[in-house]
């Protein structure tokens, strides 16, 4: 014990860059310990491909025979992979690291679900699961540039693995709630999430955010729950449930923290159309701090009841918003455009029996390409079936009739 | 040659090339739901060898193709028949798989731009350099062509469209007038806009169209239940001379029986739209009694074609 804690000391004192050149047996000794005393904070940093061990060279060295006689199975062979993964990553082969780590999730998963009633591996299965969707998507990237038929699998293969991590974590609903591995599952599903939003099969989320939903009695960290809140949002966005949306976005991005920037911009693009689709406009201020001025000129078209600048706005930066996924949703602002462009004619013409002809002058303005009265009706009568107008059209006297009280009532 | 000699000619080898089946669709002897089992049949076998050889290249490719446009225009032509004649739904489902197949397809041959055909069946390797030439259009019009009929097979469909768009990167690249046009339509179906809507189906050609068709009873029925909020109030009047042009149907006949089926009343040439009554749920299921399916209503123009089939399938 003593040794242990001498170790333990001494690890604080090195400097972190140190790691990189200390001798292999202190590197095994911390694991060791770590494994010992269930010290998961510990054995998380130890075995991530951030921590500056992966640059030691001497690791390198006759491991096999290192890790057998340090460790008891399966973590024998789970270090010997995860060697073999920093050998791989410093030969550019991602495909191979992807493999090794594959097997680490692998025999770490065997021994984690073994220890009964303990959760102390949870930040392990973090940590391992991030790398390996990390080093997925490194594959991915590195076998569609050389032409592979199907990048997409290895992808697939990681979201199974994290599936059956996952599984065991969903399981252990005997334990007490501070040591069941339960506590682990949003985090793994968040890295599923990302998966699957990245091979777009966004349909495999349902079951998961059903199994979170049903999580009332644990406590999750506020950072996964933002970005659990982040995903749900985008999904219930994509499935056109926009005040879900906006509730789970809105969240995400008030309980996000302040300094990240990043990910606060990234919440703030998909939570700007939403609020748009219910009526509520950004600020300009807001935008500008986040450097999202691509939405500026829709919100004051939309506004405006603008046509002409609001098609403008959607094609000067239409990569952007499909890059985003962001640019159907926008589109969907067209109604509402259209909605106060015609606003515009009621208070004109200052009547409530308004002629279509007018709507029809309005839309021609707006340079609608080929716009007849016909469409200029068609178009109305949308706007009437949705509540953005209350009121009818009469066909016989060619006009649409508008109600006297709140004819154009606010849009939600 | 009569129908029965054509099979056993071709049952030796179990393929049928892709030209003898143009030329098939042509024949007026038979009623066109026996053409459409002999020839699906047919096709089926072609897409098993394609699963047993793994071919994943151009003869695939061109197999695939071809099985789209079939079954696009056997929708369009046998829709309205008895169910044990012909069944919409498995028609539909083959031309998802063969949709999706072809996209798939031409996804993989962007990305191996020299794929080594390891068909070893003469005539198929044959028969697809003759569809090639009957085809007479490049790989790029060809991708947007079937990228087209993906996006108005799931007509309103946001992941379709967002499919289209990712792939093309921006709405100004969607390749030629033709996917810009199916883009548009699929917005128009999205807004309500069913004016402009059956406008642009009229600037498609004759496929296209057929894809438009499969969801020709849920758009006018849409365009129904808007009208009828929009117009609806003390009881109006609609004519149904109007009501035929808007959405798109042949005639008056057709127009009032899909105003009836719908629970809407029609007297002295016009609809009485109510906002009061909700409009009747459409029956397109199967029918239980071997009835015809009803609402079977053409596109205009499209009913006036001279065109043959095999004309049509190859886009002459």
């Amino acid at each position: 014990v003593a040794v242990r804690m001498r170790i333990k000391l001494i690890y604080c004192g090195v400097r972190c860059l140190e790691m990189a050149y200390v001798a292999v047996n202190q590197y095994f000794q911390l694991v060791e310990s770590a494994l010992e005393d269930g010290d998961g904070e510990l054995l998380a940093e130890l075995i991530s491909y951030r921590h500056p061990h992966v640059q030691n060279e001497k690791l390198r060295v006759n491991f096999e025979s290192q890790c057998q006689a340090y460790f008891q199975p399966p973590f024998d062979e789970l270090f010997a992979a995860h060697i073999r993964c920093i050998i791989a990553l410093s030969e550019r082969d991602s495909s191979n690291a992807f493999a090794c780590q594959l097997f680490v999730v692998q025999s770490f998963l065997k021994a984690f679900q073994a220890q009964k009633e303990e959760n102390w591996g949870l930040p392990v299965l973090a940590v391992v699961t991030r790398d390996l969707r990390l080093f997925a998507l490194e594959a991915e990237k590195c076998m569609a540039a050389s032409g592979h038929k199907k990048p997409a699998d290895v992808l697939e293969r990681a979201a199974d693995q994290i599936m059956s991590c996952f599984r065991v974590c969903v399981s252990d609903n005997r334990t007490v709630v501070e040591r069941s591995k339960r506590l682990g599952t949003l985090v793994l599903v968040n890295q599923l999430f990302k998966i699957y939003f990245r091979i777009n099969k966004l349909h495999l989320c349902k079951p998961l955010i059903r199994a979170i939903d049903s999580c009332d009695n644990l406590r999750f960290s506020k950072a996964q729950m933002v970005t659990y809140r982040y995903f749900v949002g985008k999904k219930a966005m994509f499935d056109s449930d926009f005040k879900k949306a906006a509730e789970c976005l809105e969240y995400a991005f008030n309980h996000c923290f302040v300094t990240s920037q990043r990910n606060r911009r990234l919440i703030l693009i998909y939570l700007i159309p939403v609020k748009m689709l219910l009526g509520e406009f950004p600020k300009r201020e807001l935008l500008l701090k986040h450097k999202l001025e691509h939405f500026m000129d829709i919100a004051k078209a939309v506004r405006k009841g603008n046509l002409v600048l609001f098609s403008d706005a959607l094609e000067k930066h239409e990569s952007f918003f499909i890059h985003f996924g962001v640019f159907l949703i926008l589109e969907k602002l067209t109604i509402i455009t259209y909605r106060n462009l015609f606003r515009k004619v009621y208070l004109i013409l200052g009547t409530h029996q308004l002629p279509l002809k007018a709507f029809e002058d309005a839309l021609r303005f707006m340079n609608v390409e080929d716009v007849d009265i016909d469409e200029a009706q068609c178009i109305l009568a949308g706007l009437i079936d949705k509540n953005y107008i209350r009121g009818y059209i009469s066909h016989q006297h060619q006009k649409v009739v508008i109600s006297k009280q709140n004819p154009f009532p606010v849009v939600k | 040659l009569n129908y029965c000699h054509i099979w056993l000619l071709m049952s030796s080898n179990n393929v049928m090339p892709l030209c003898v089946i143009y030329s098939i669709t042509d024949r007026t002897d038979q009623p066109w739901f026996c053409v459409y089992d002999f020839v699906n049949n047919r096709i089926q076998s072609l897409r098993q060898d394609i699963v047993y050889q793994q071919l994943d290249g151009q003869e695939a490719l061109c197999v695939q193709e071809t099985a789209v446009r079939f079954y696009l225009y056997s929708h369009y032509r046998l829709s309205g028949l008895p169910w044990e004649k012909f069944d919409p739904k498995l028609n539909l489902d083959q031309l998802q798989q063969c949709l999706l197949s072809v996209l798939r397809l031409n996804d993989a041959n962007t990305t191996n731009s020299s794929s080594s055909s390891k068909c070893d069946h003469r005539l198929l390797h044959d028969a697809t350099r003759t569809h090639r030439v009957c085809s007479g259009t490049g790989a790029s019009e060809r991708k947007a062509e079937f990228w087209g009929y993906y996006l108005l097979v799931n007509l309103g469909s946001t992941e379709a469209a967002r499919e289209v768009l990712s792939h093309y990167k921006a709405k100004r690249h969607l390749c030629g007038g033709q996917l810009r046009l199916v883009y548009d339509i699929n917005k128009c179906f999205m807004e309500g806009n069913v004016v402009r809507l059956f406008r642009l189906t009229h600037l498609l050609p004759p496929l296209s169209r057929c894809a438009v068709f499969l969801h020709i009873n849920k758009i006018r029925r849409i365009a129904l239940q808007i009208m009828n909020k929009a117009y609806g109030n003390r009881e109006s009047h609609f004519p149904l001379q109007v009501l035929t042009k808007w959405l798109g149907c042949v005639d008056l006949t057709a127009i009032t029986e899909f105003c009836q089926a719908c629970g809407l009343g029609v007297s002295e040439g016009s609809v009485k739209f109510n906002t009061r009554h909700a409009l009747k749920p459409l029956n397109s299921q199967a029918p239980e009694h071997g009835q015809p399916l009803p609402l079977h209503c053409a596109i205009p123009e499209f009913h006036k074609t001279d065109s043959k089939p095999s004309q049509i399938l190859m886009k002459l």
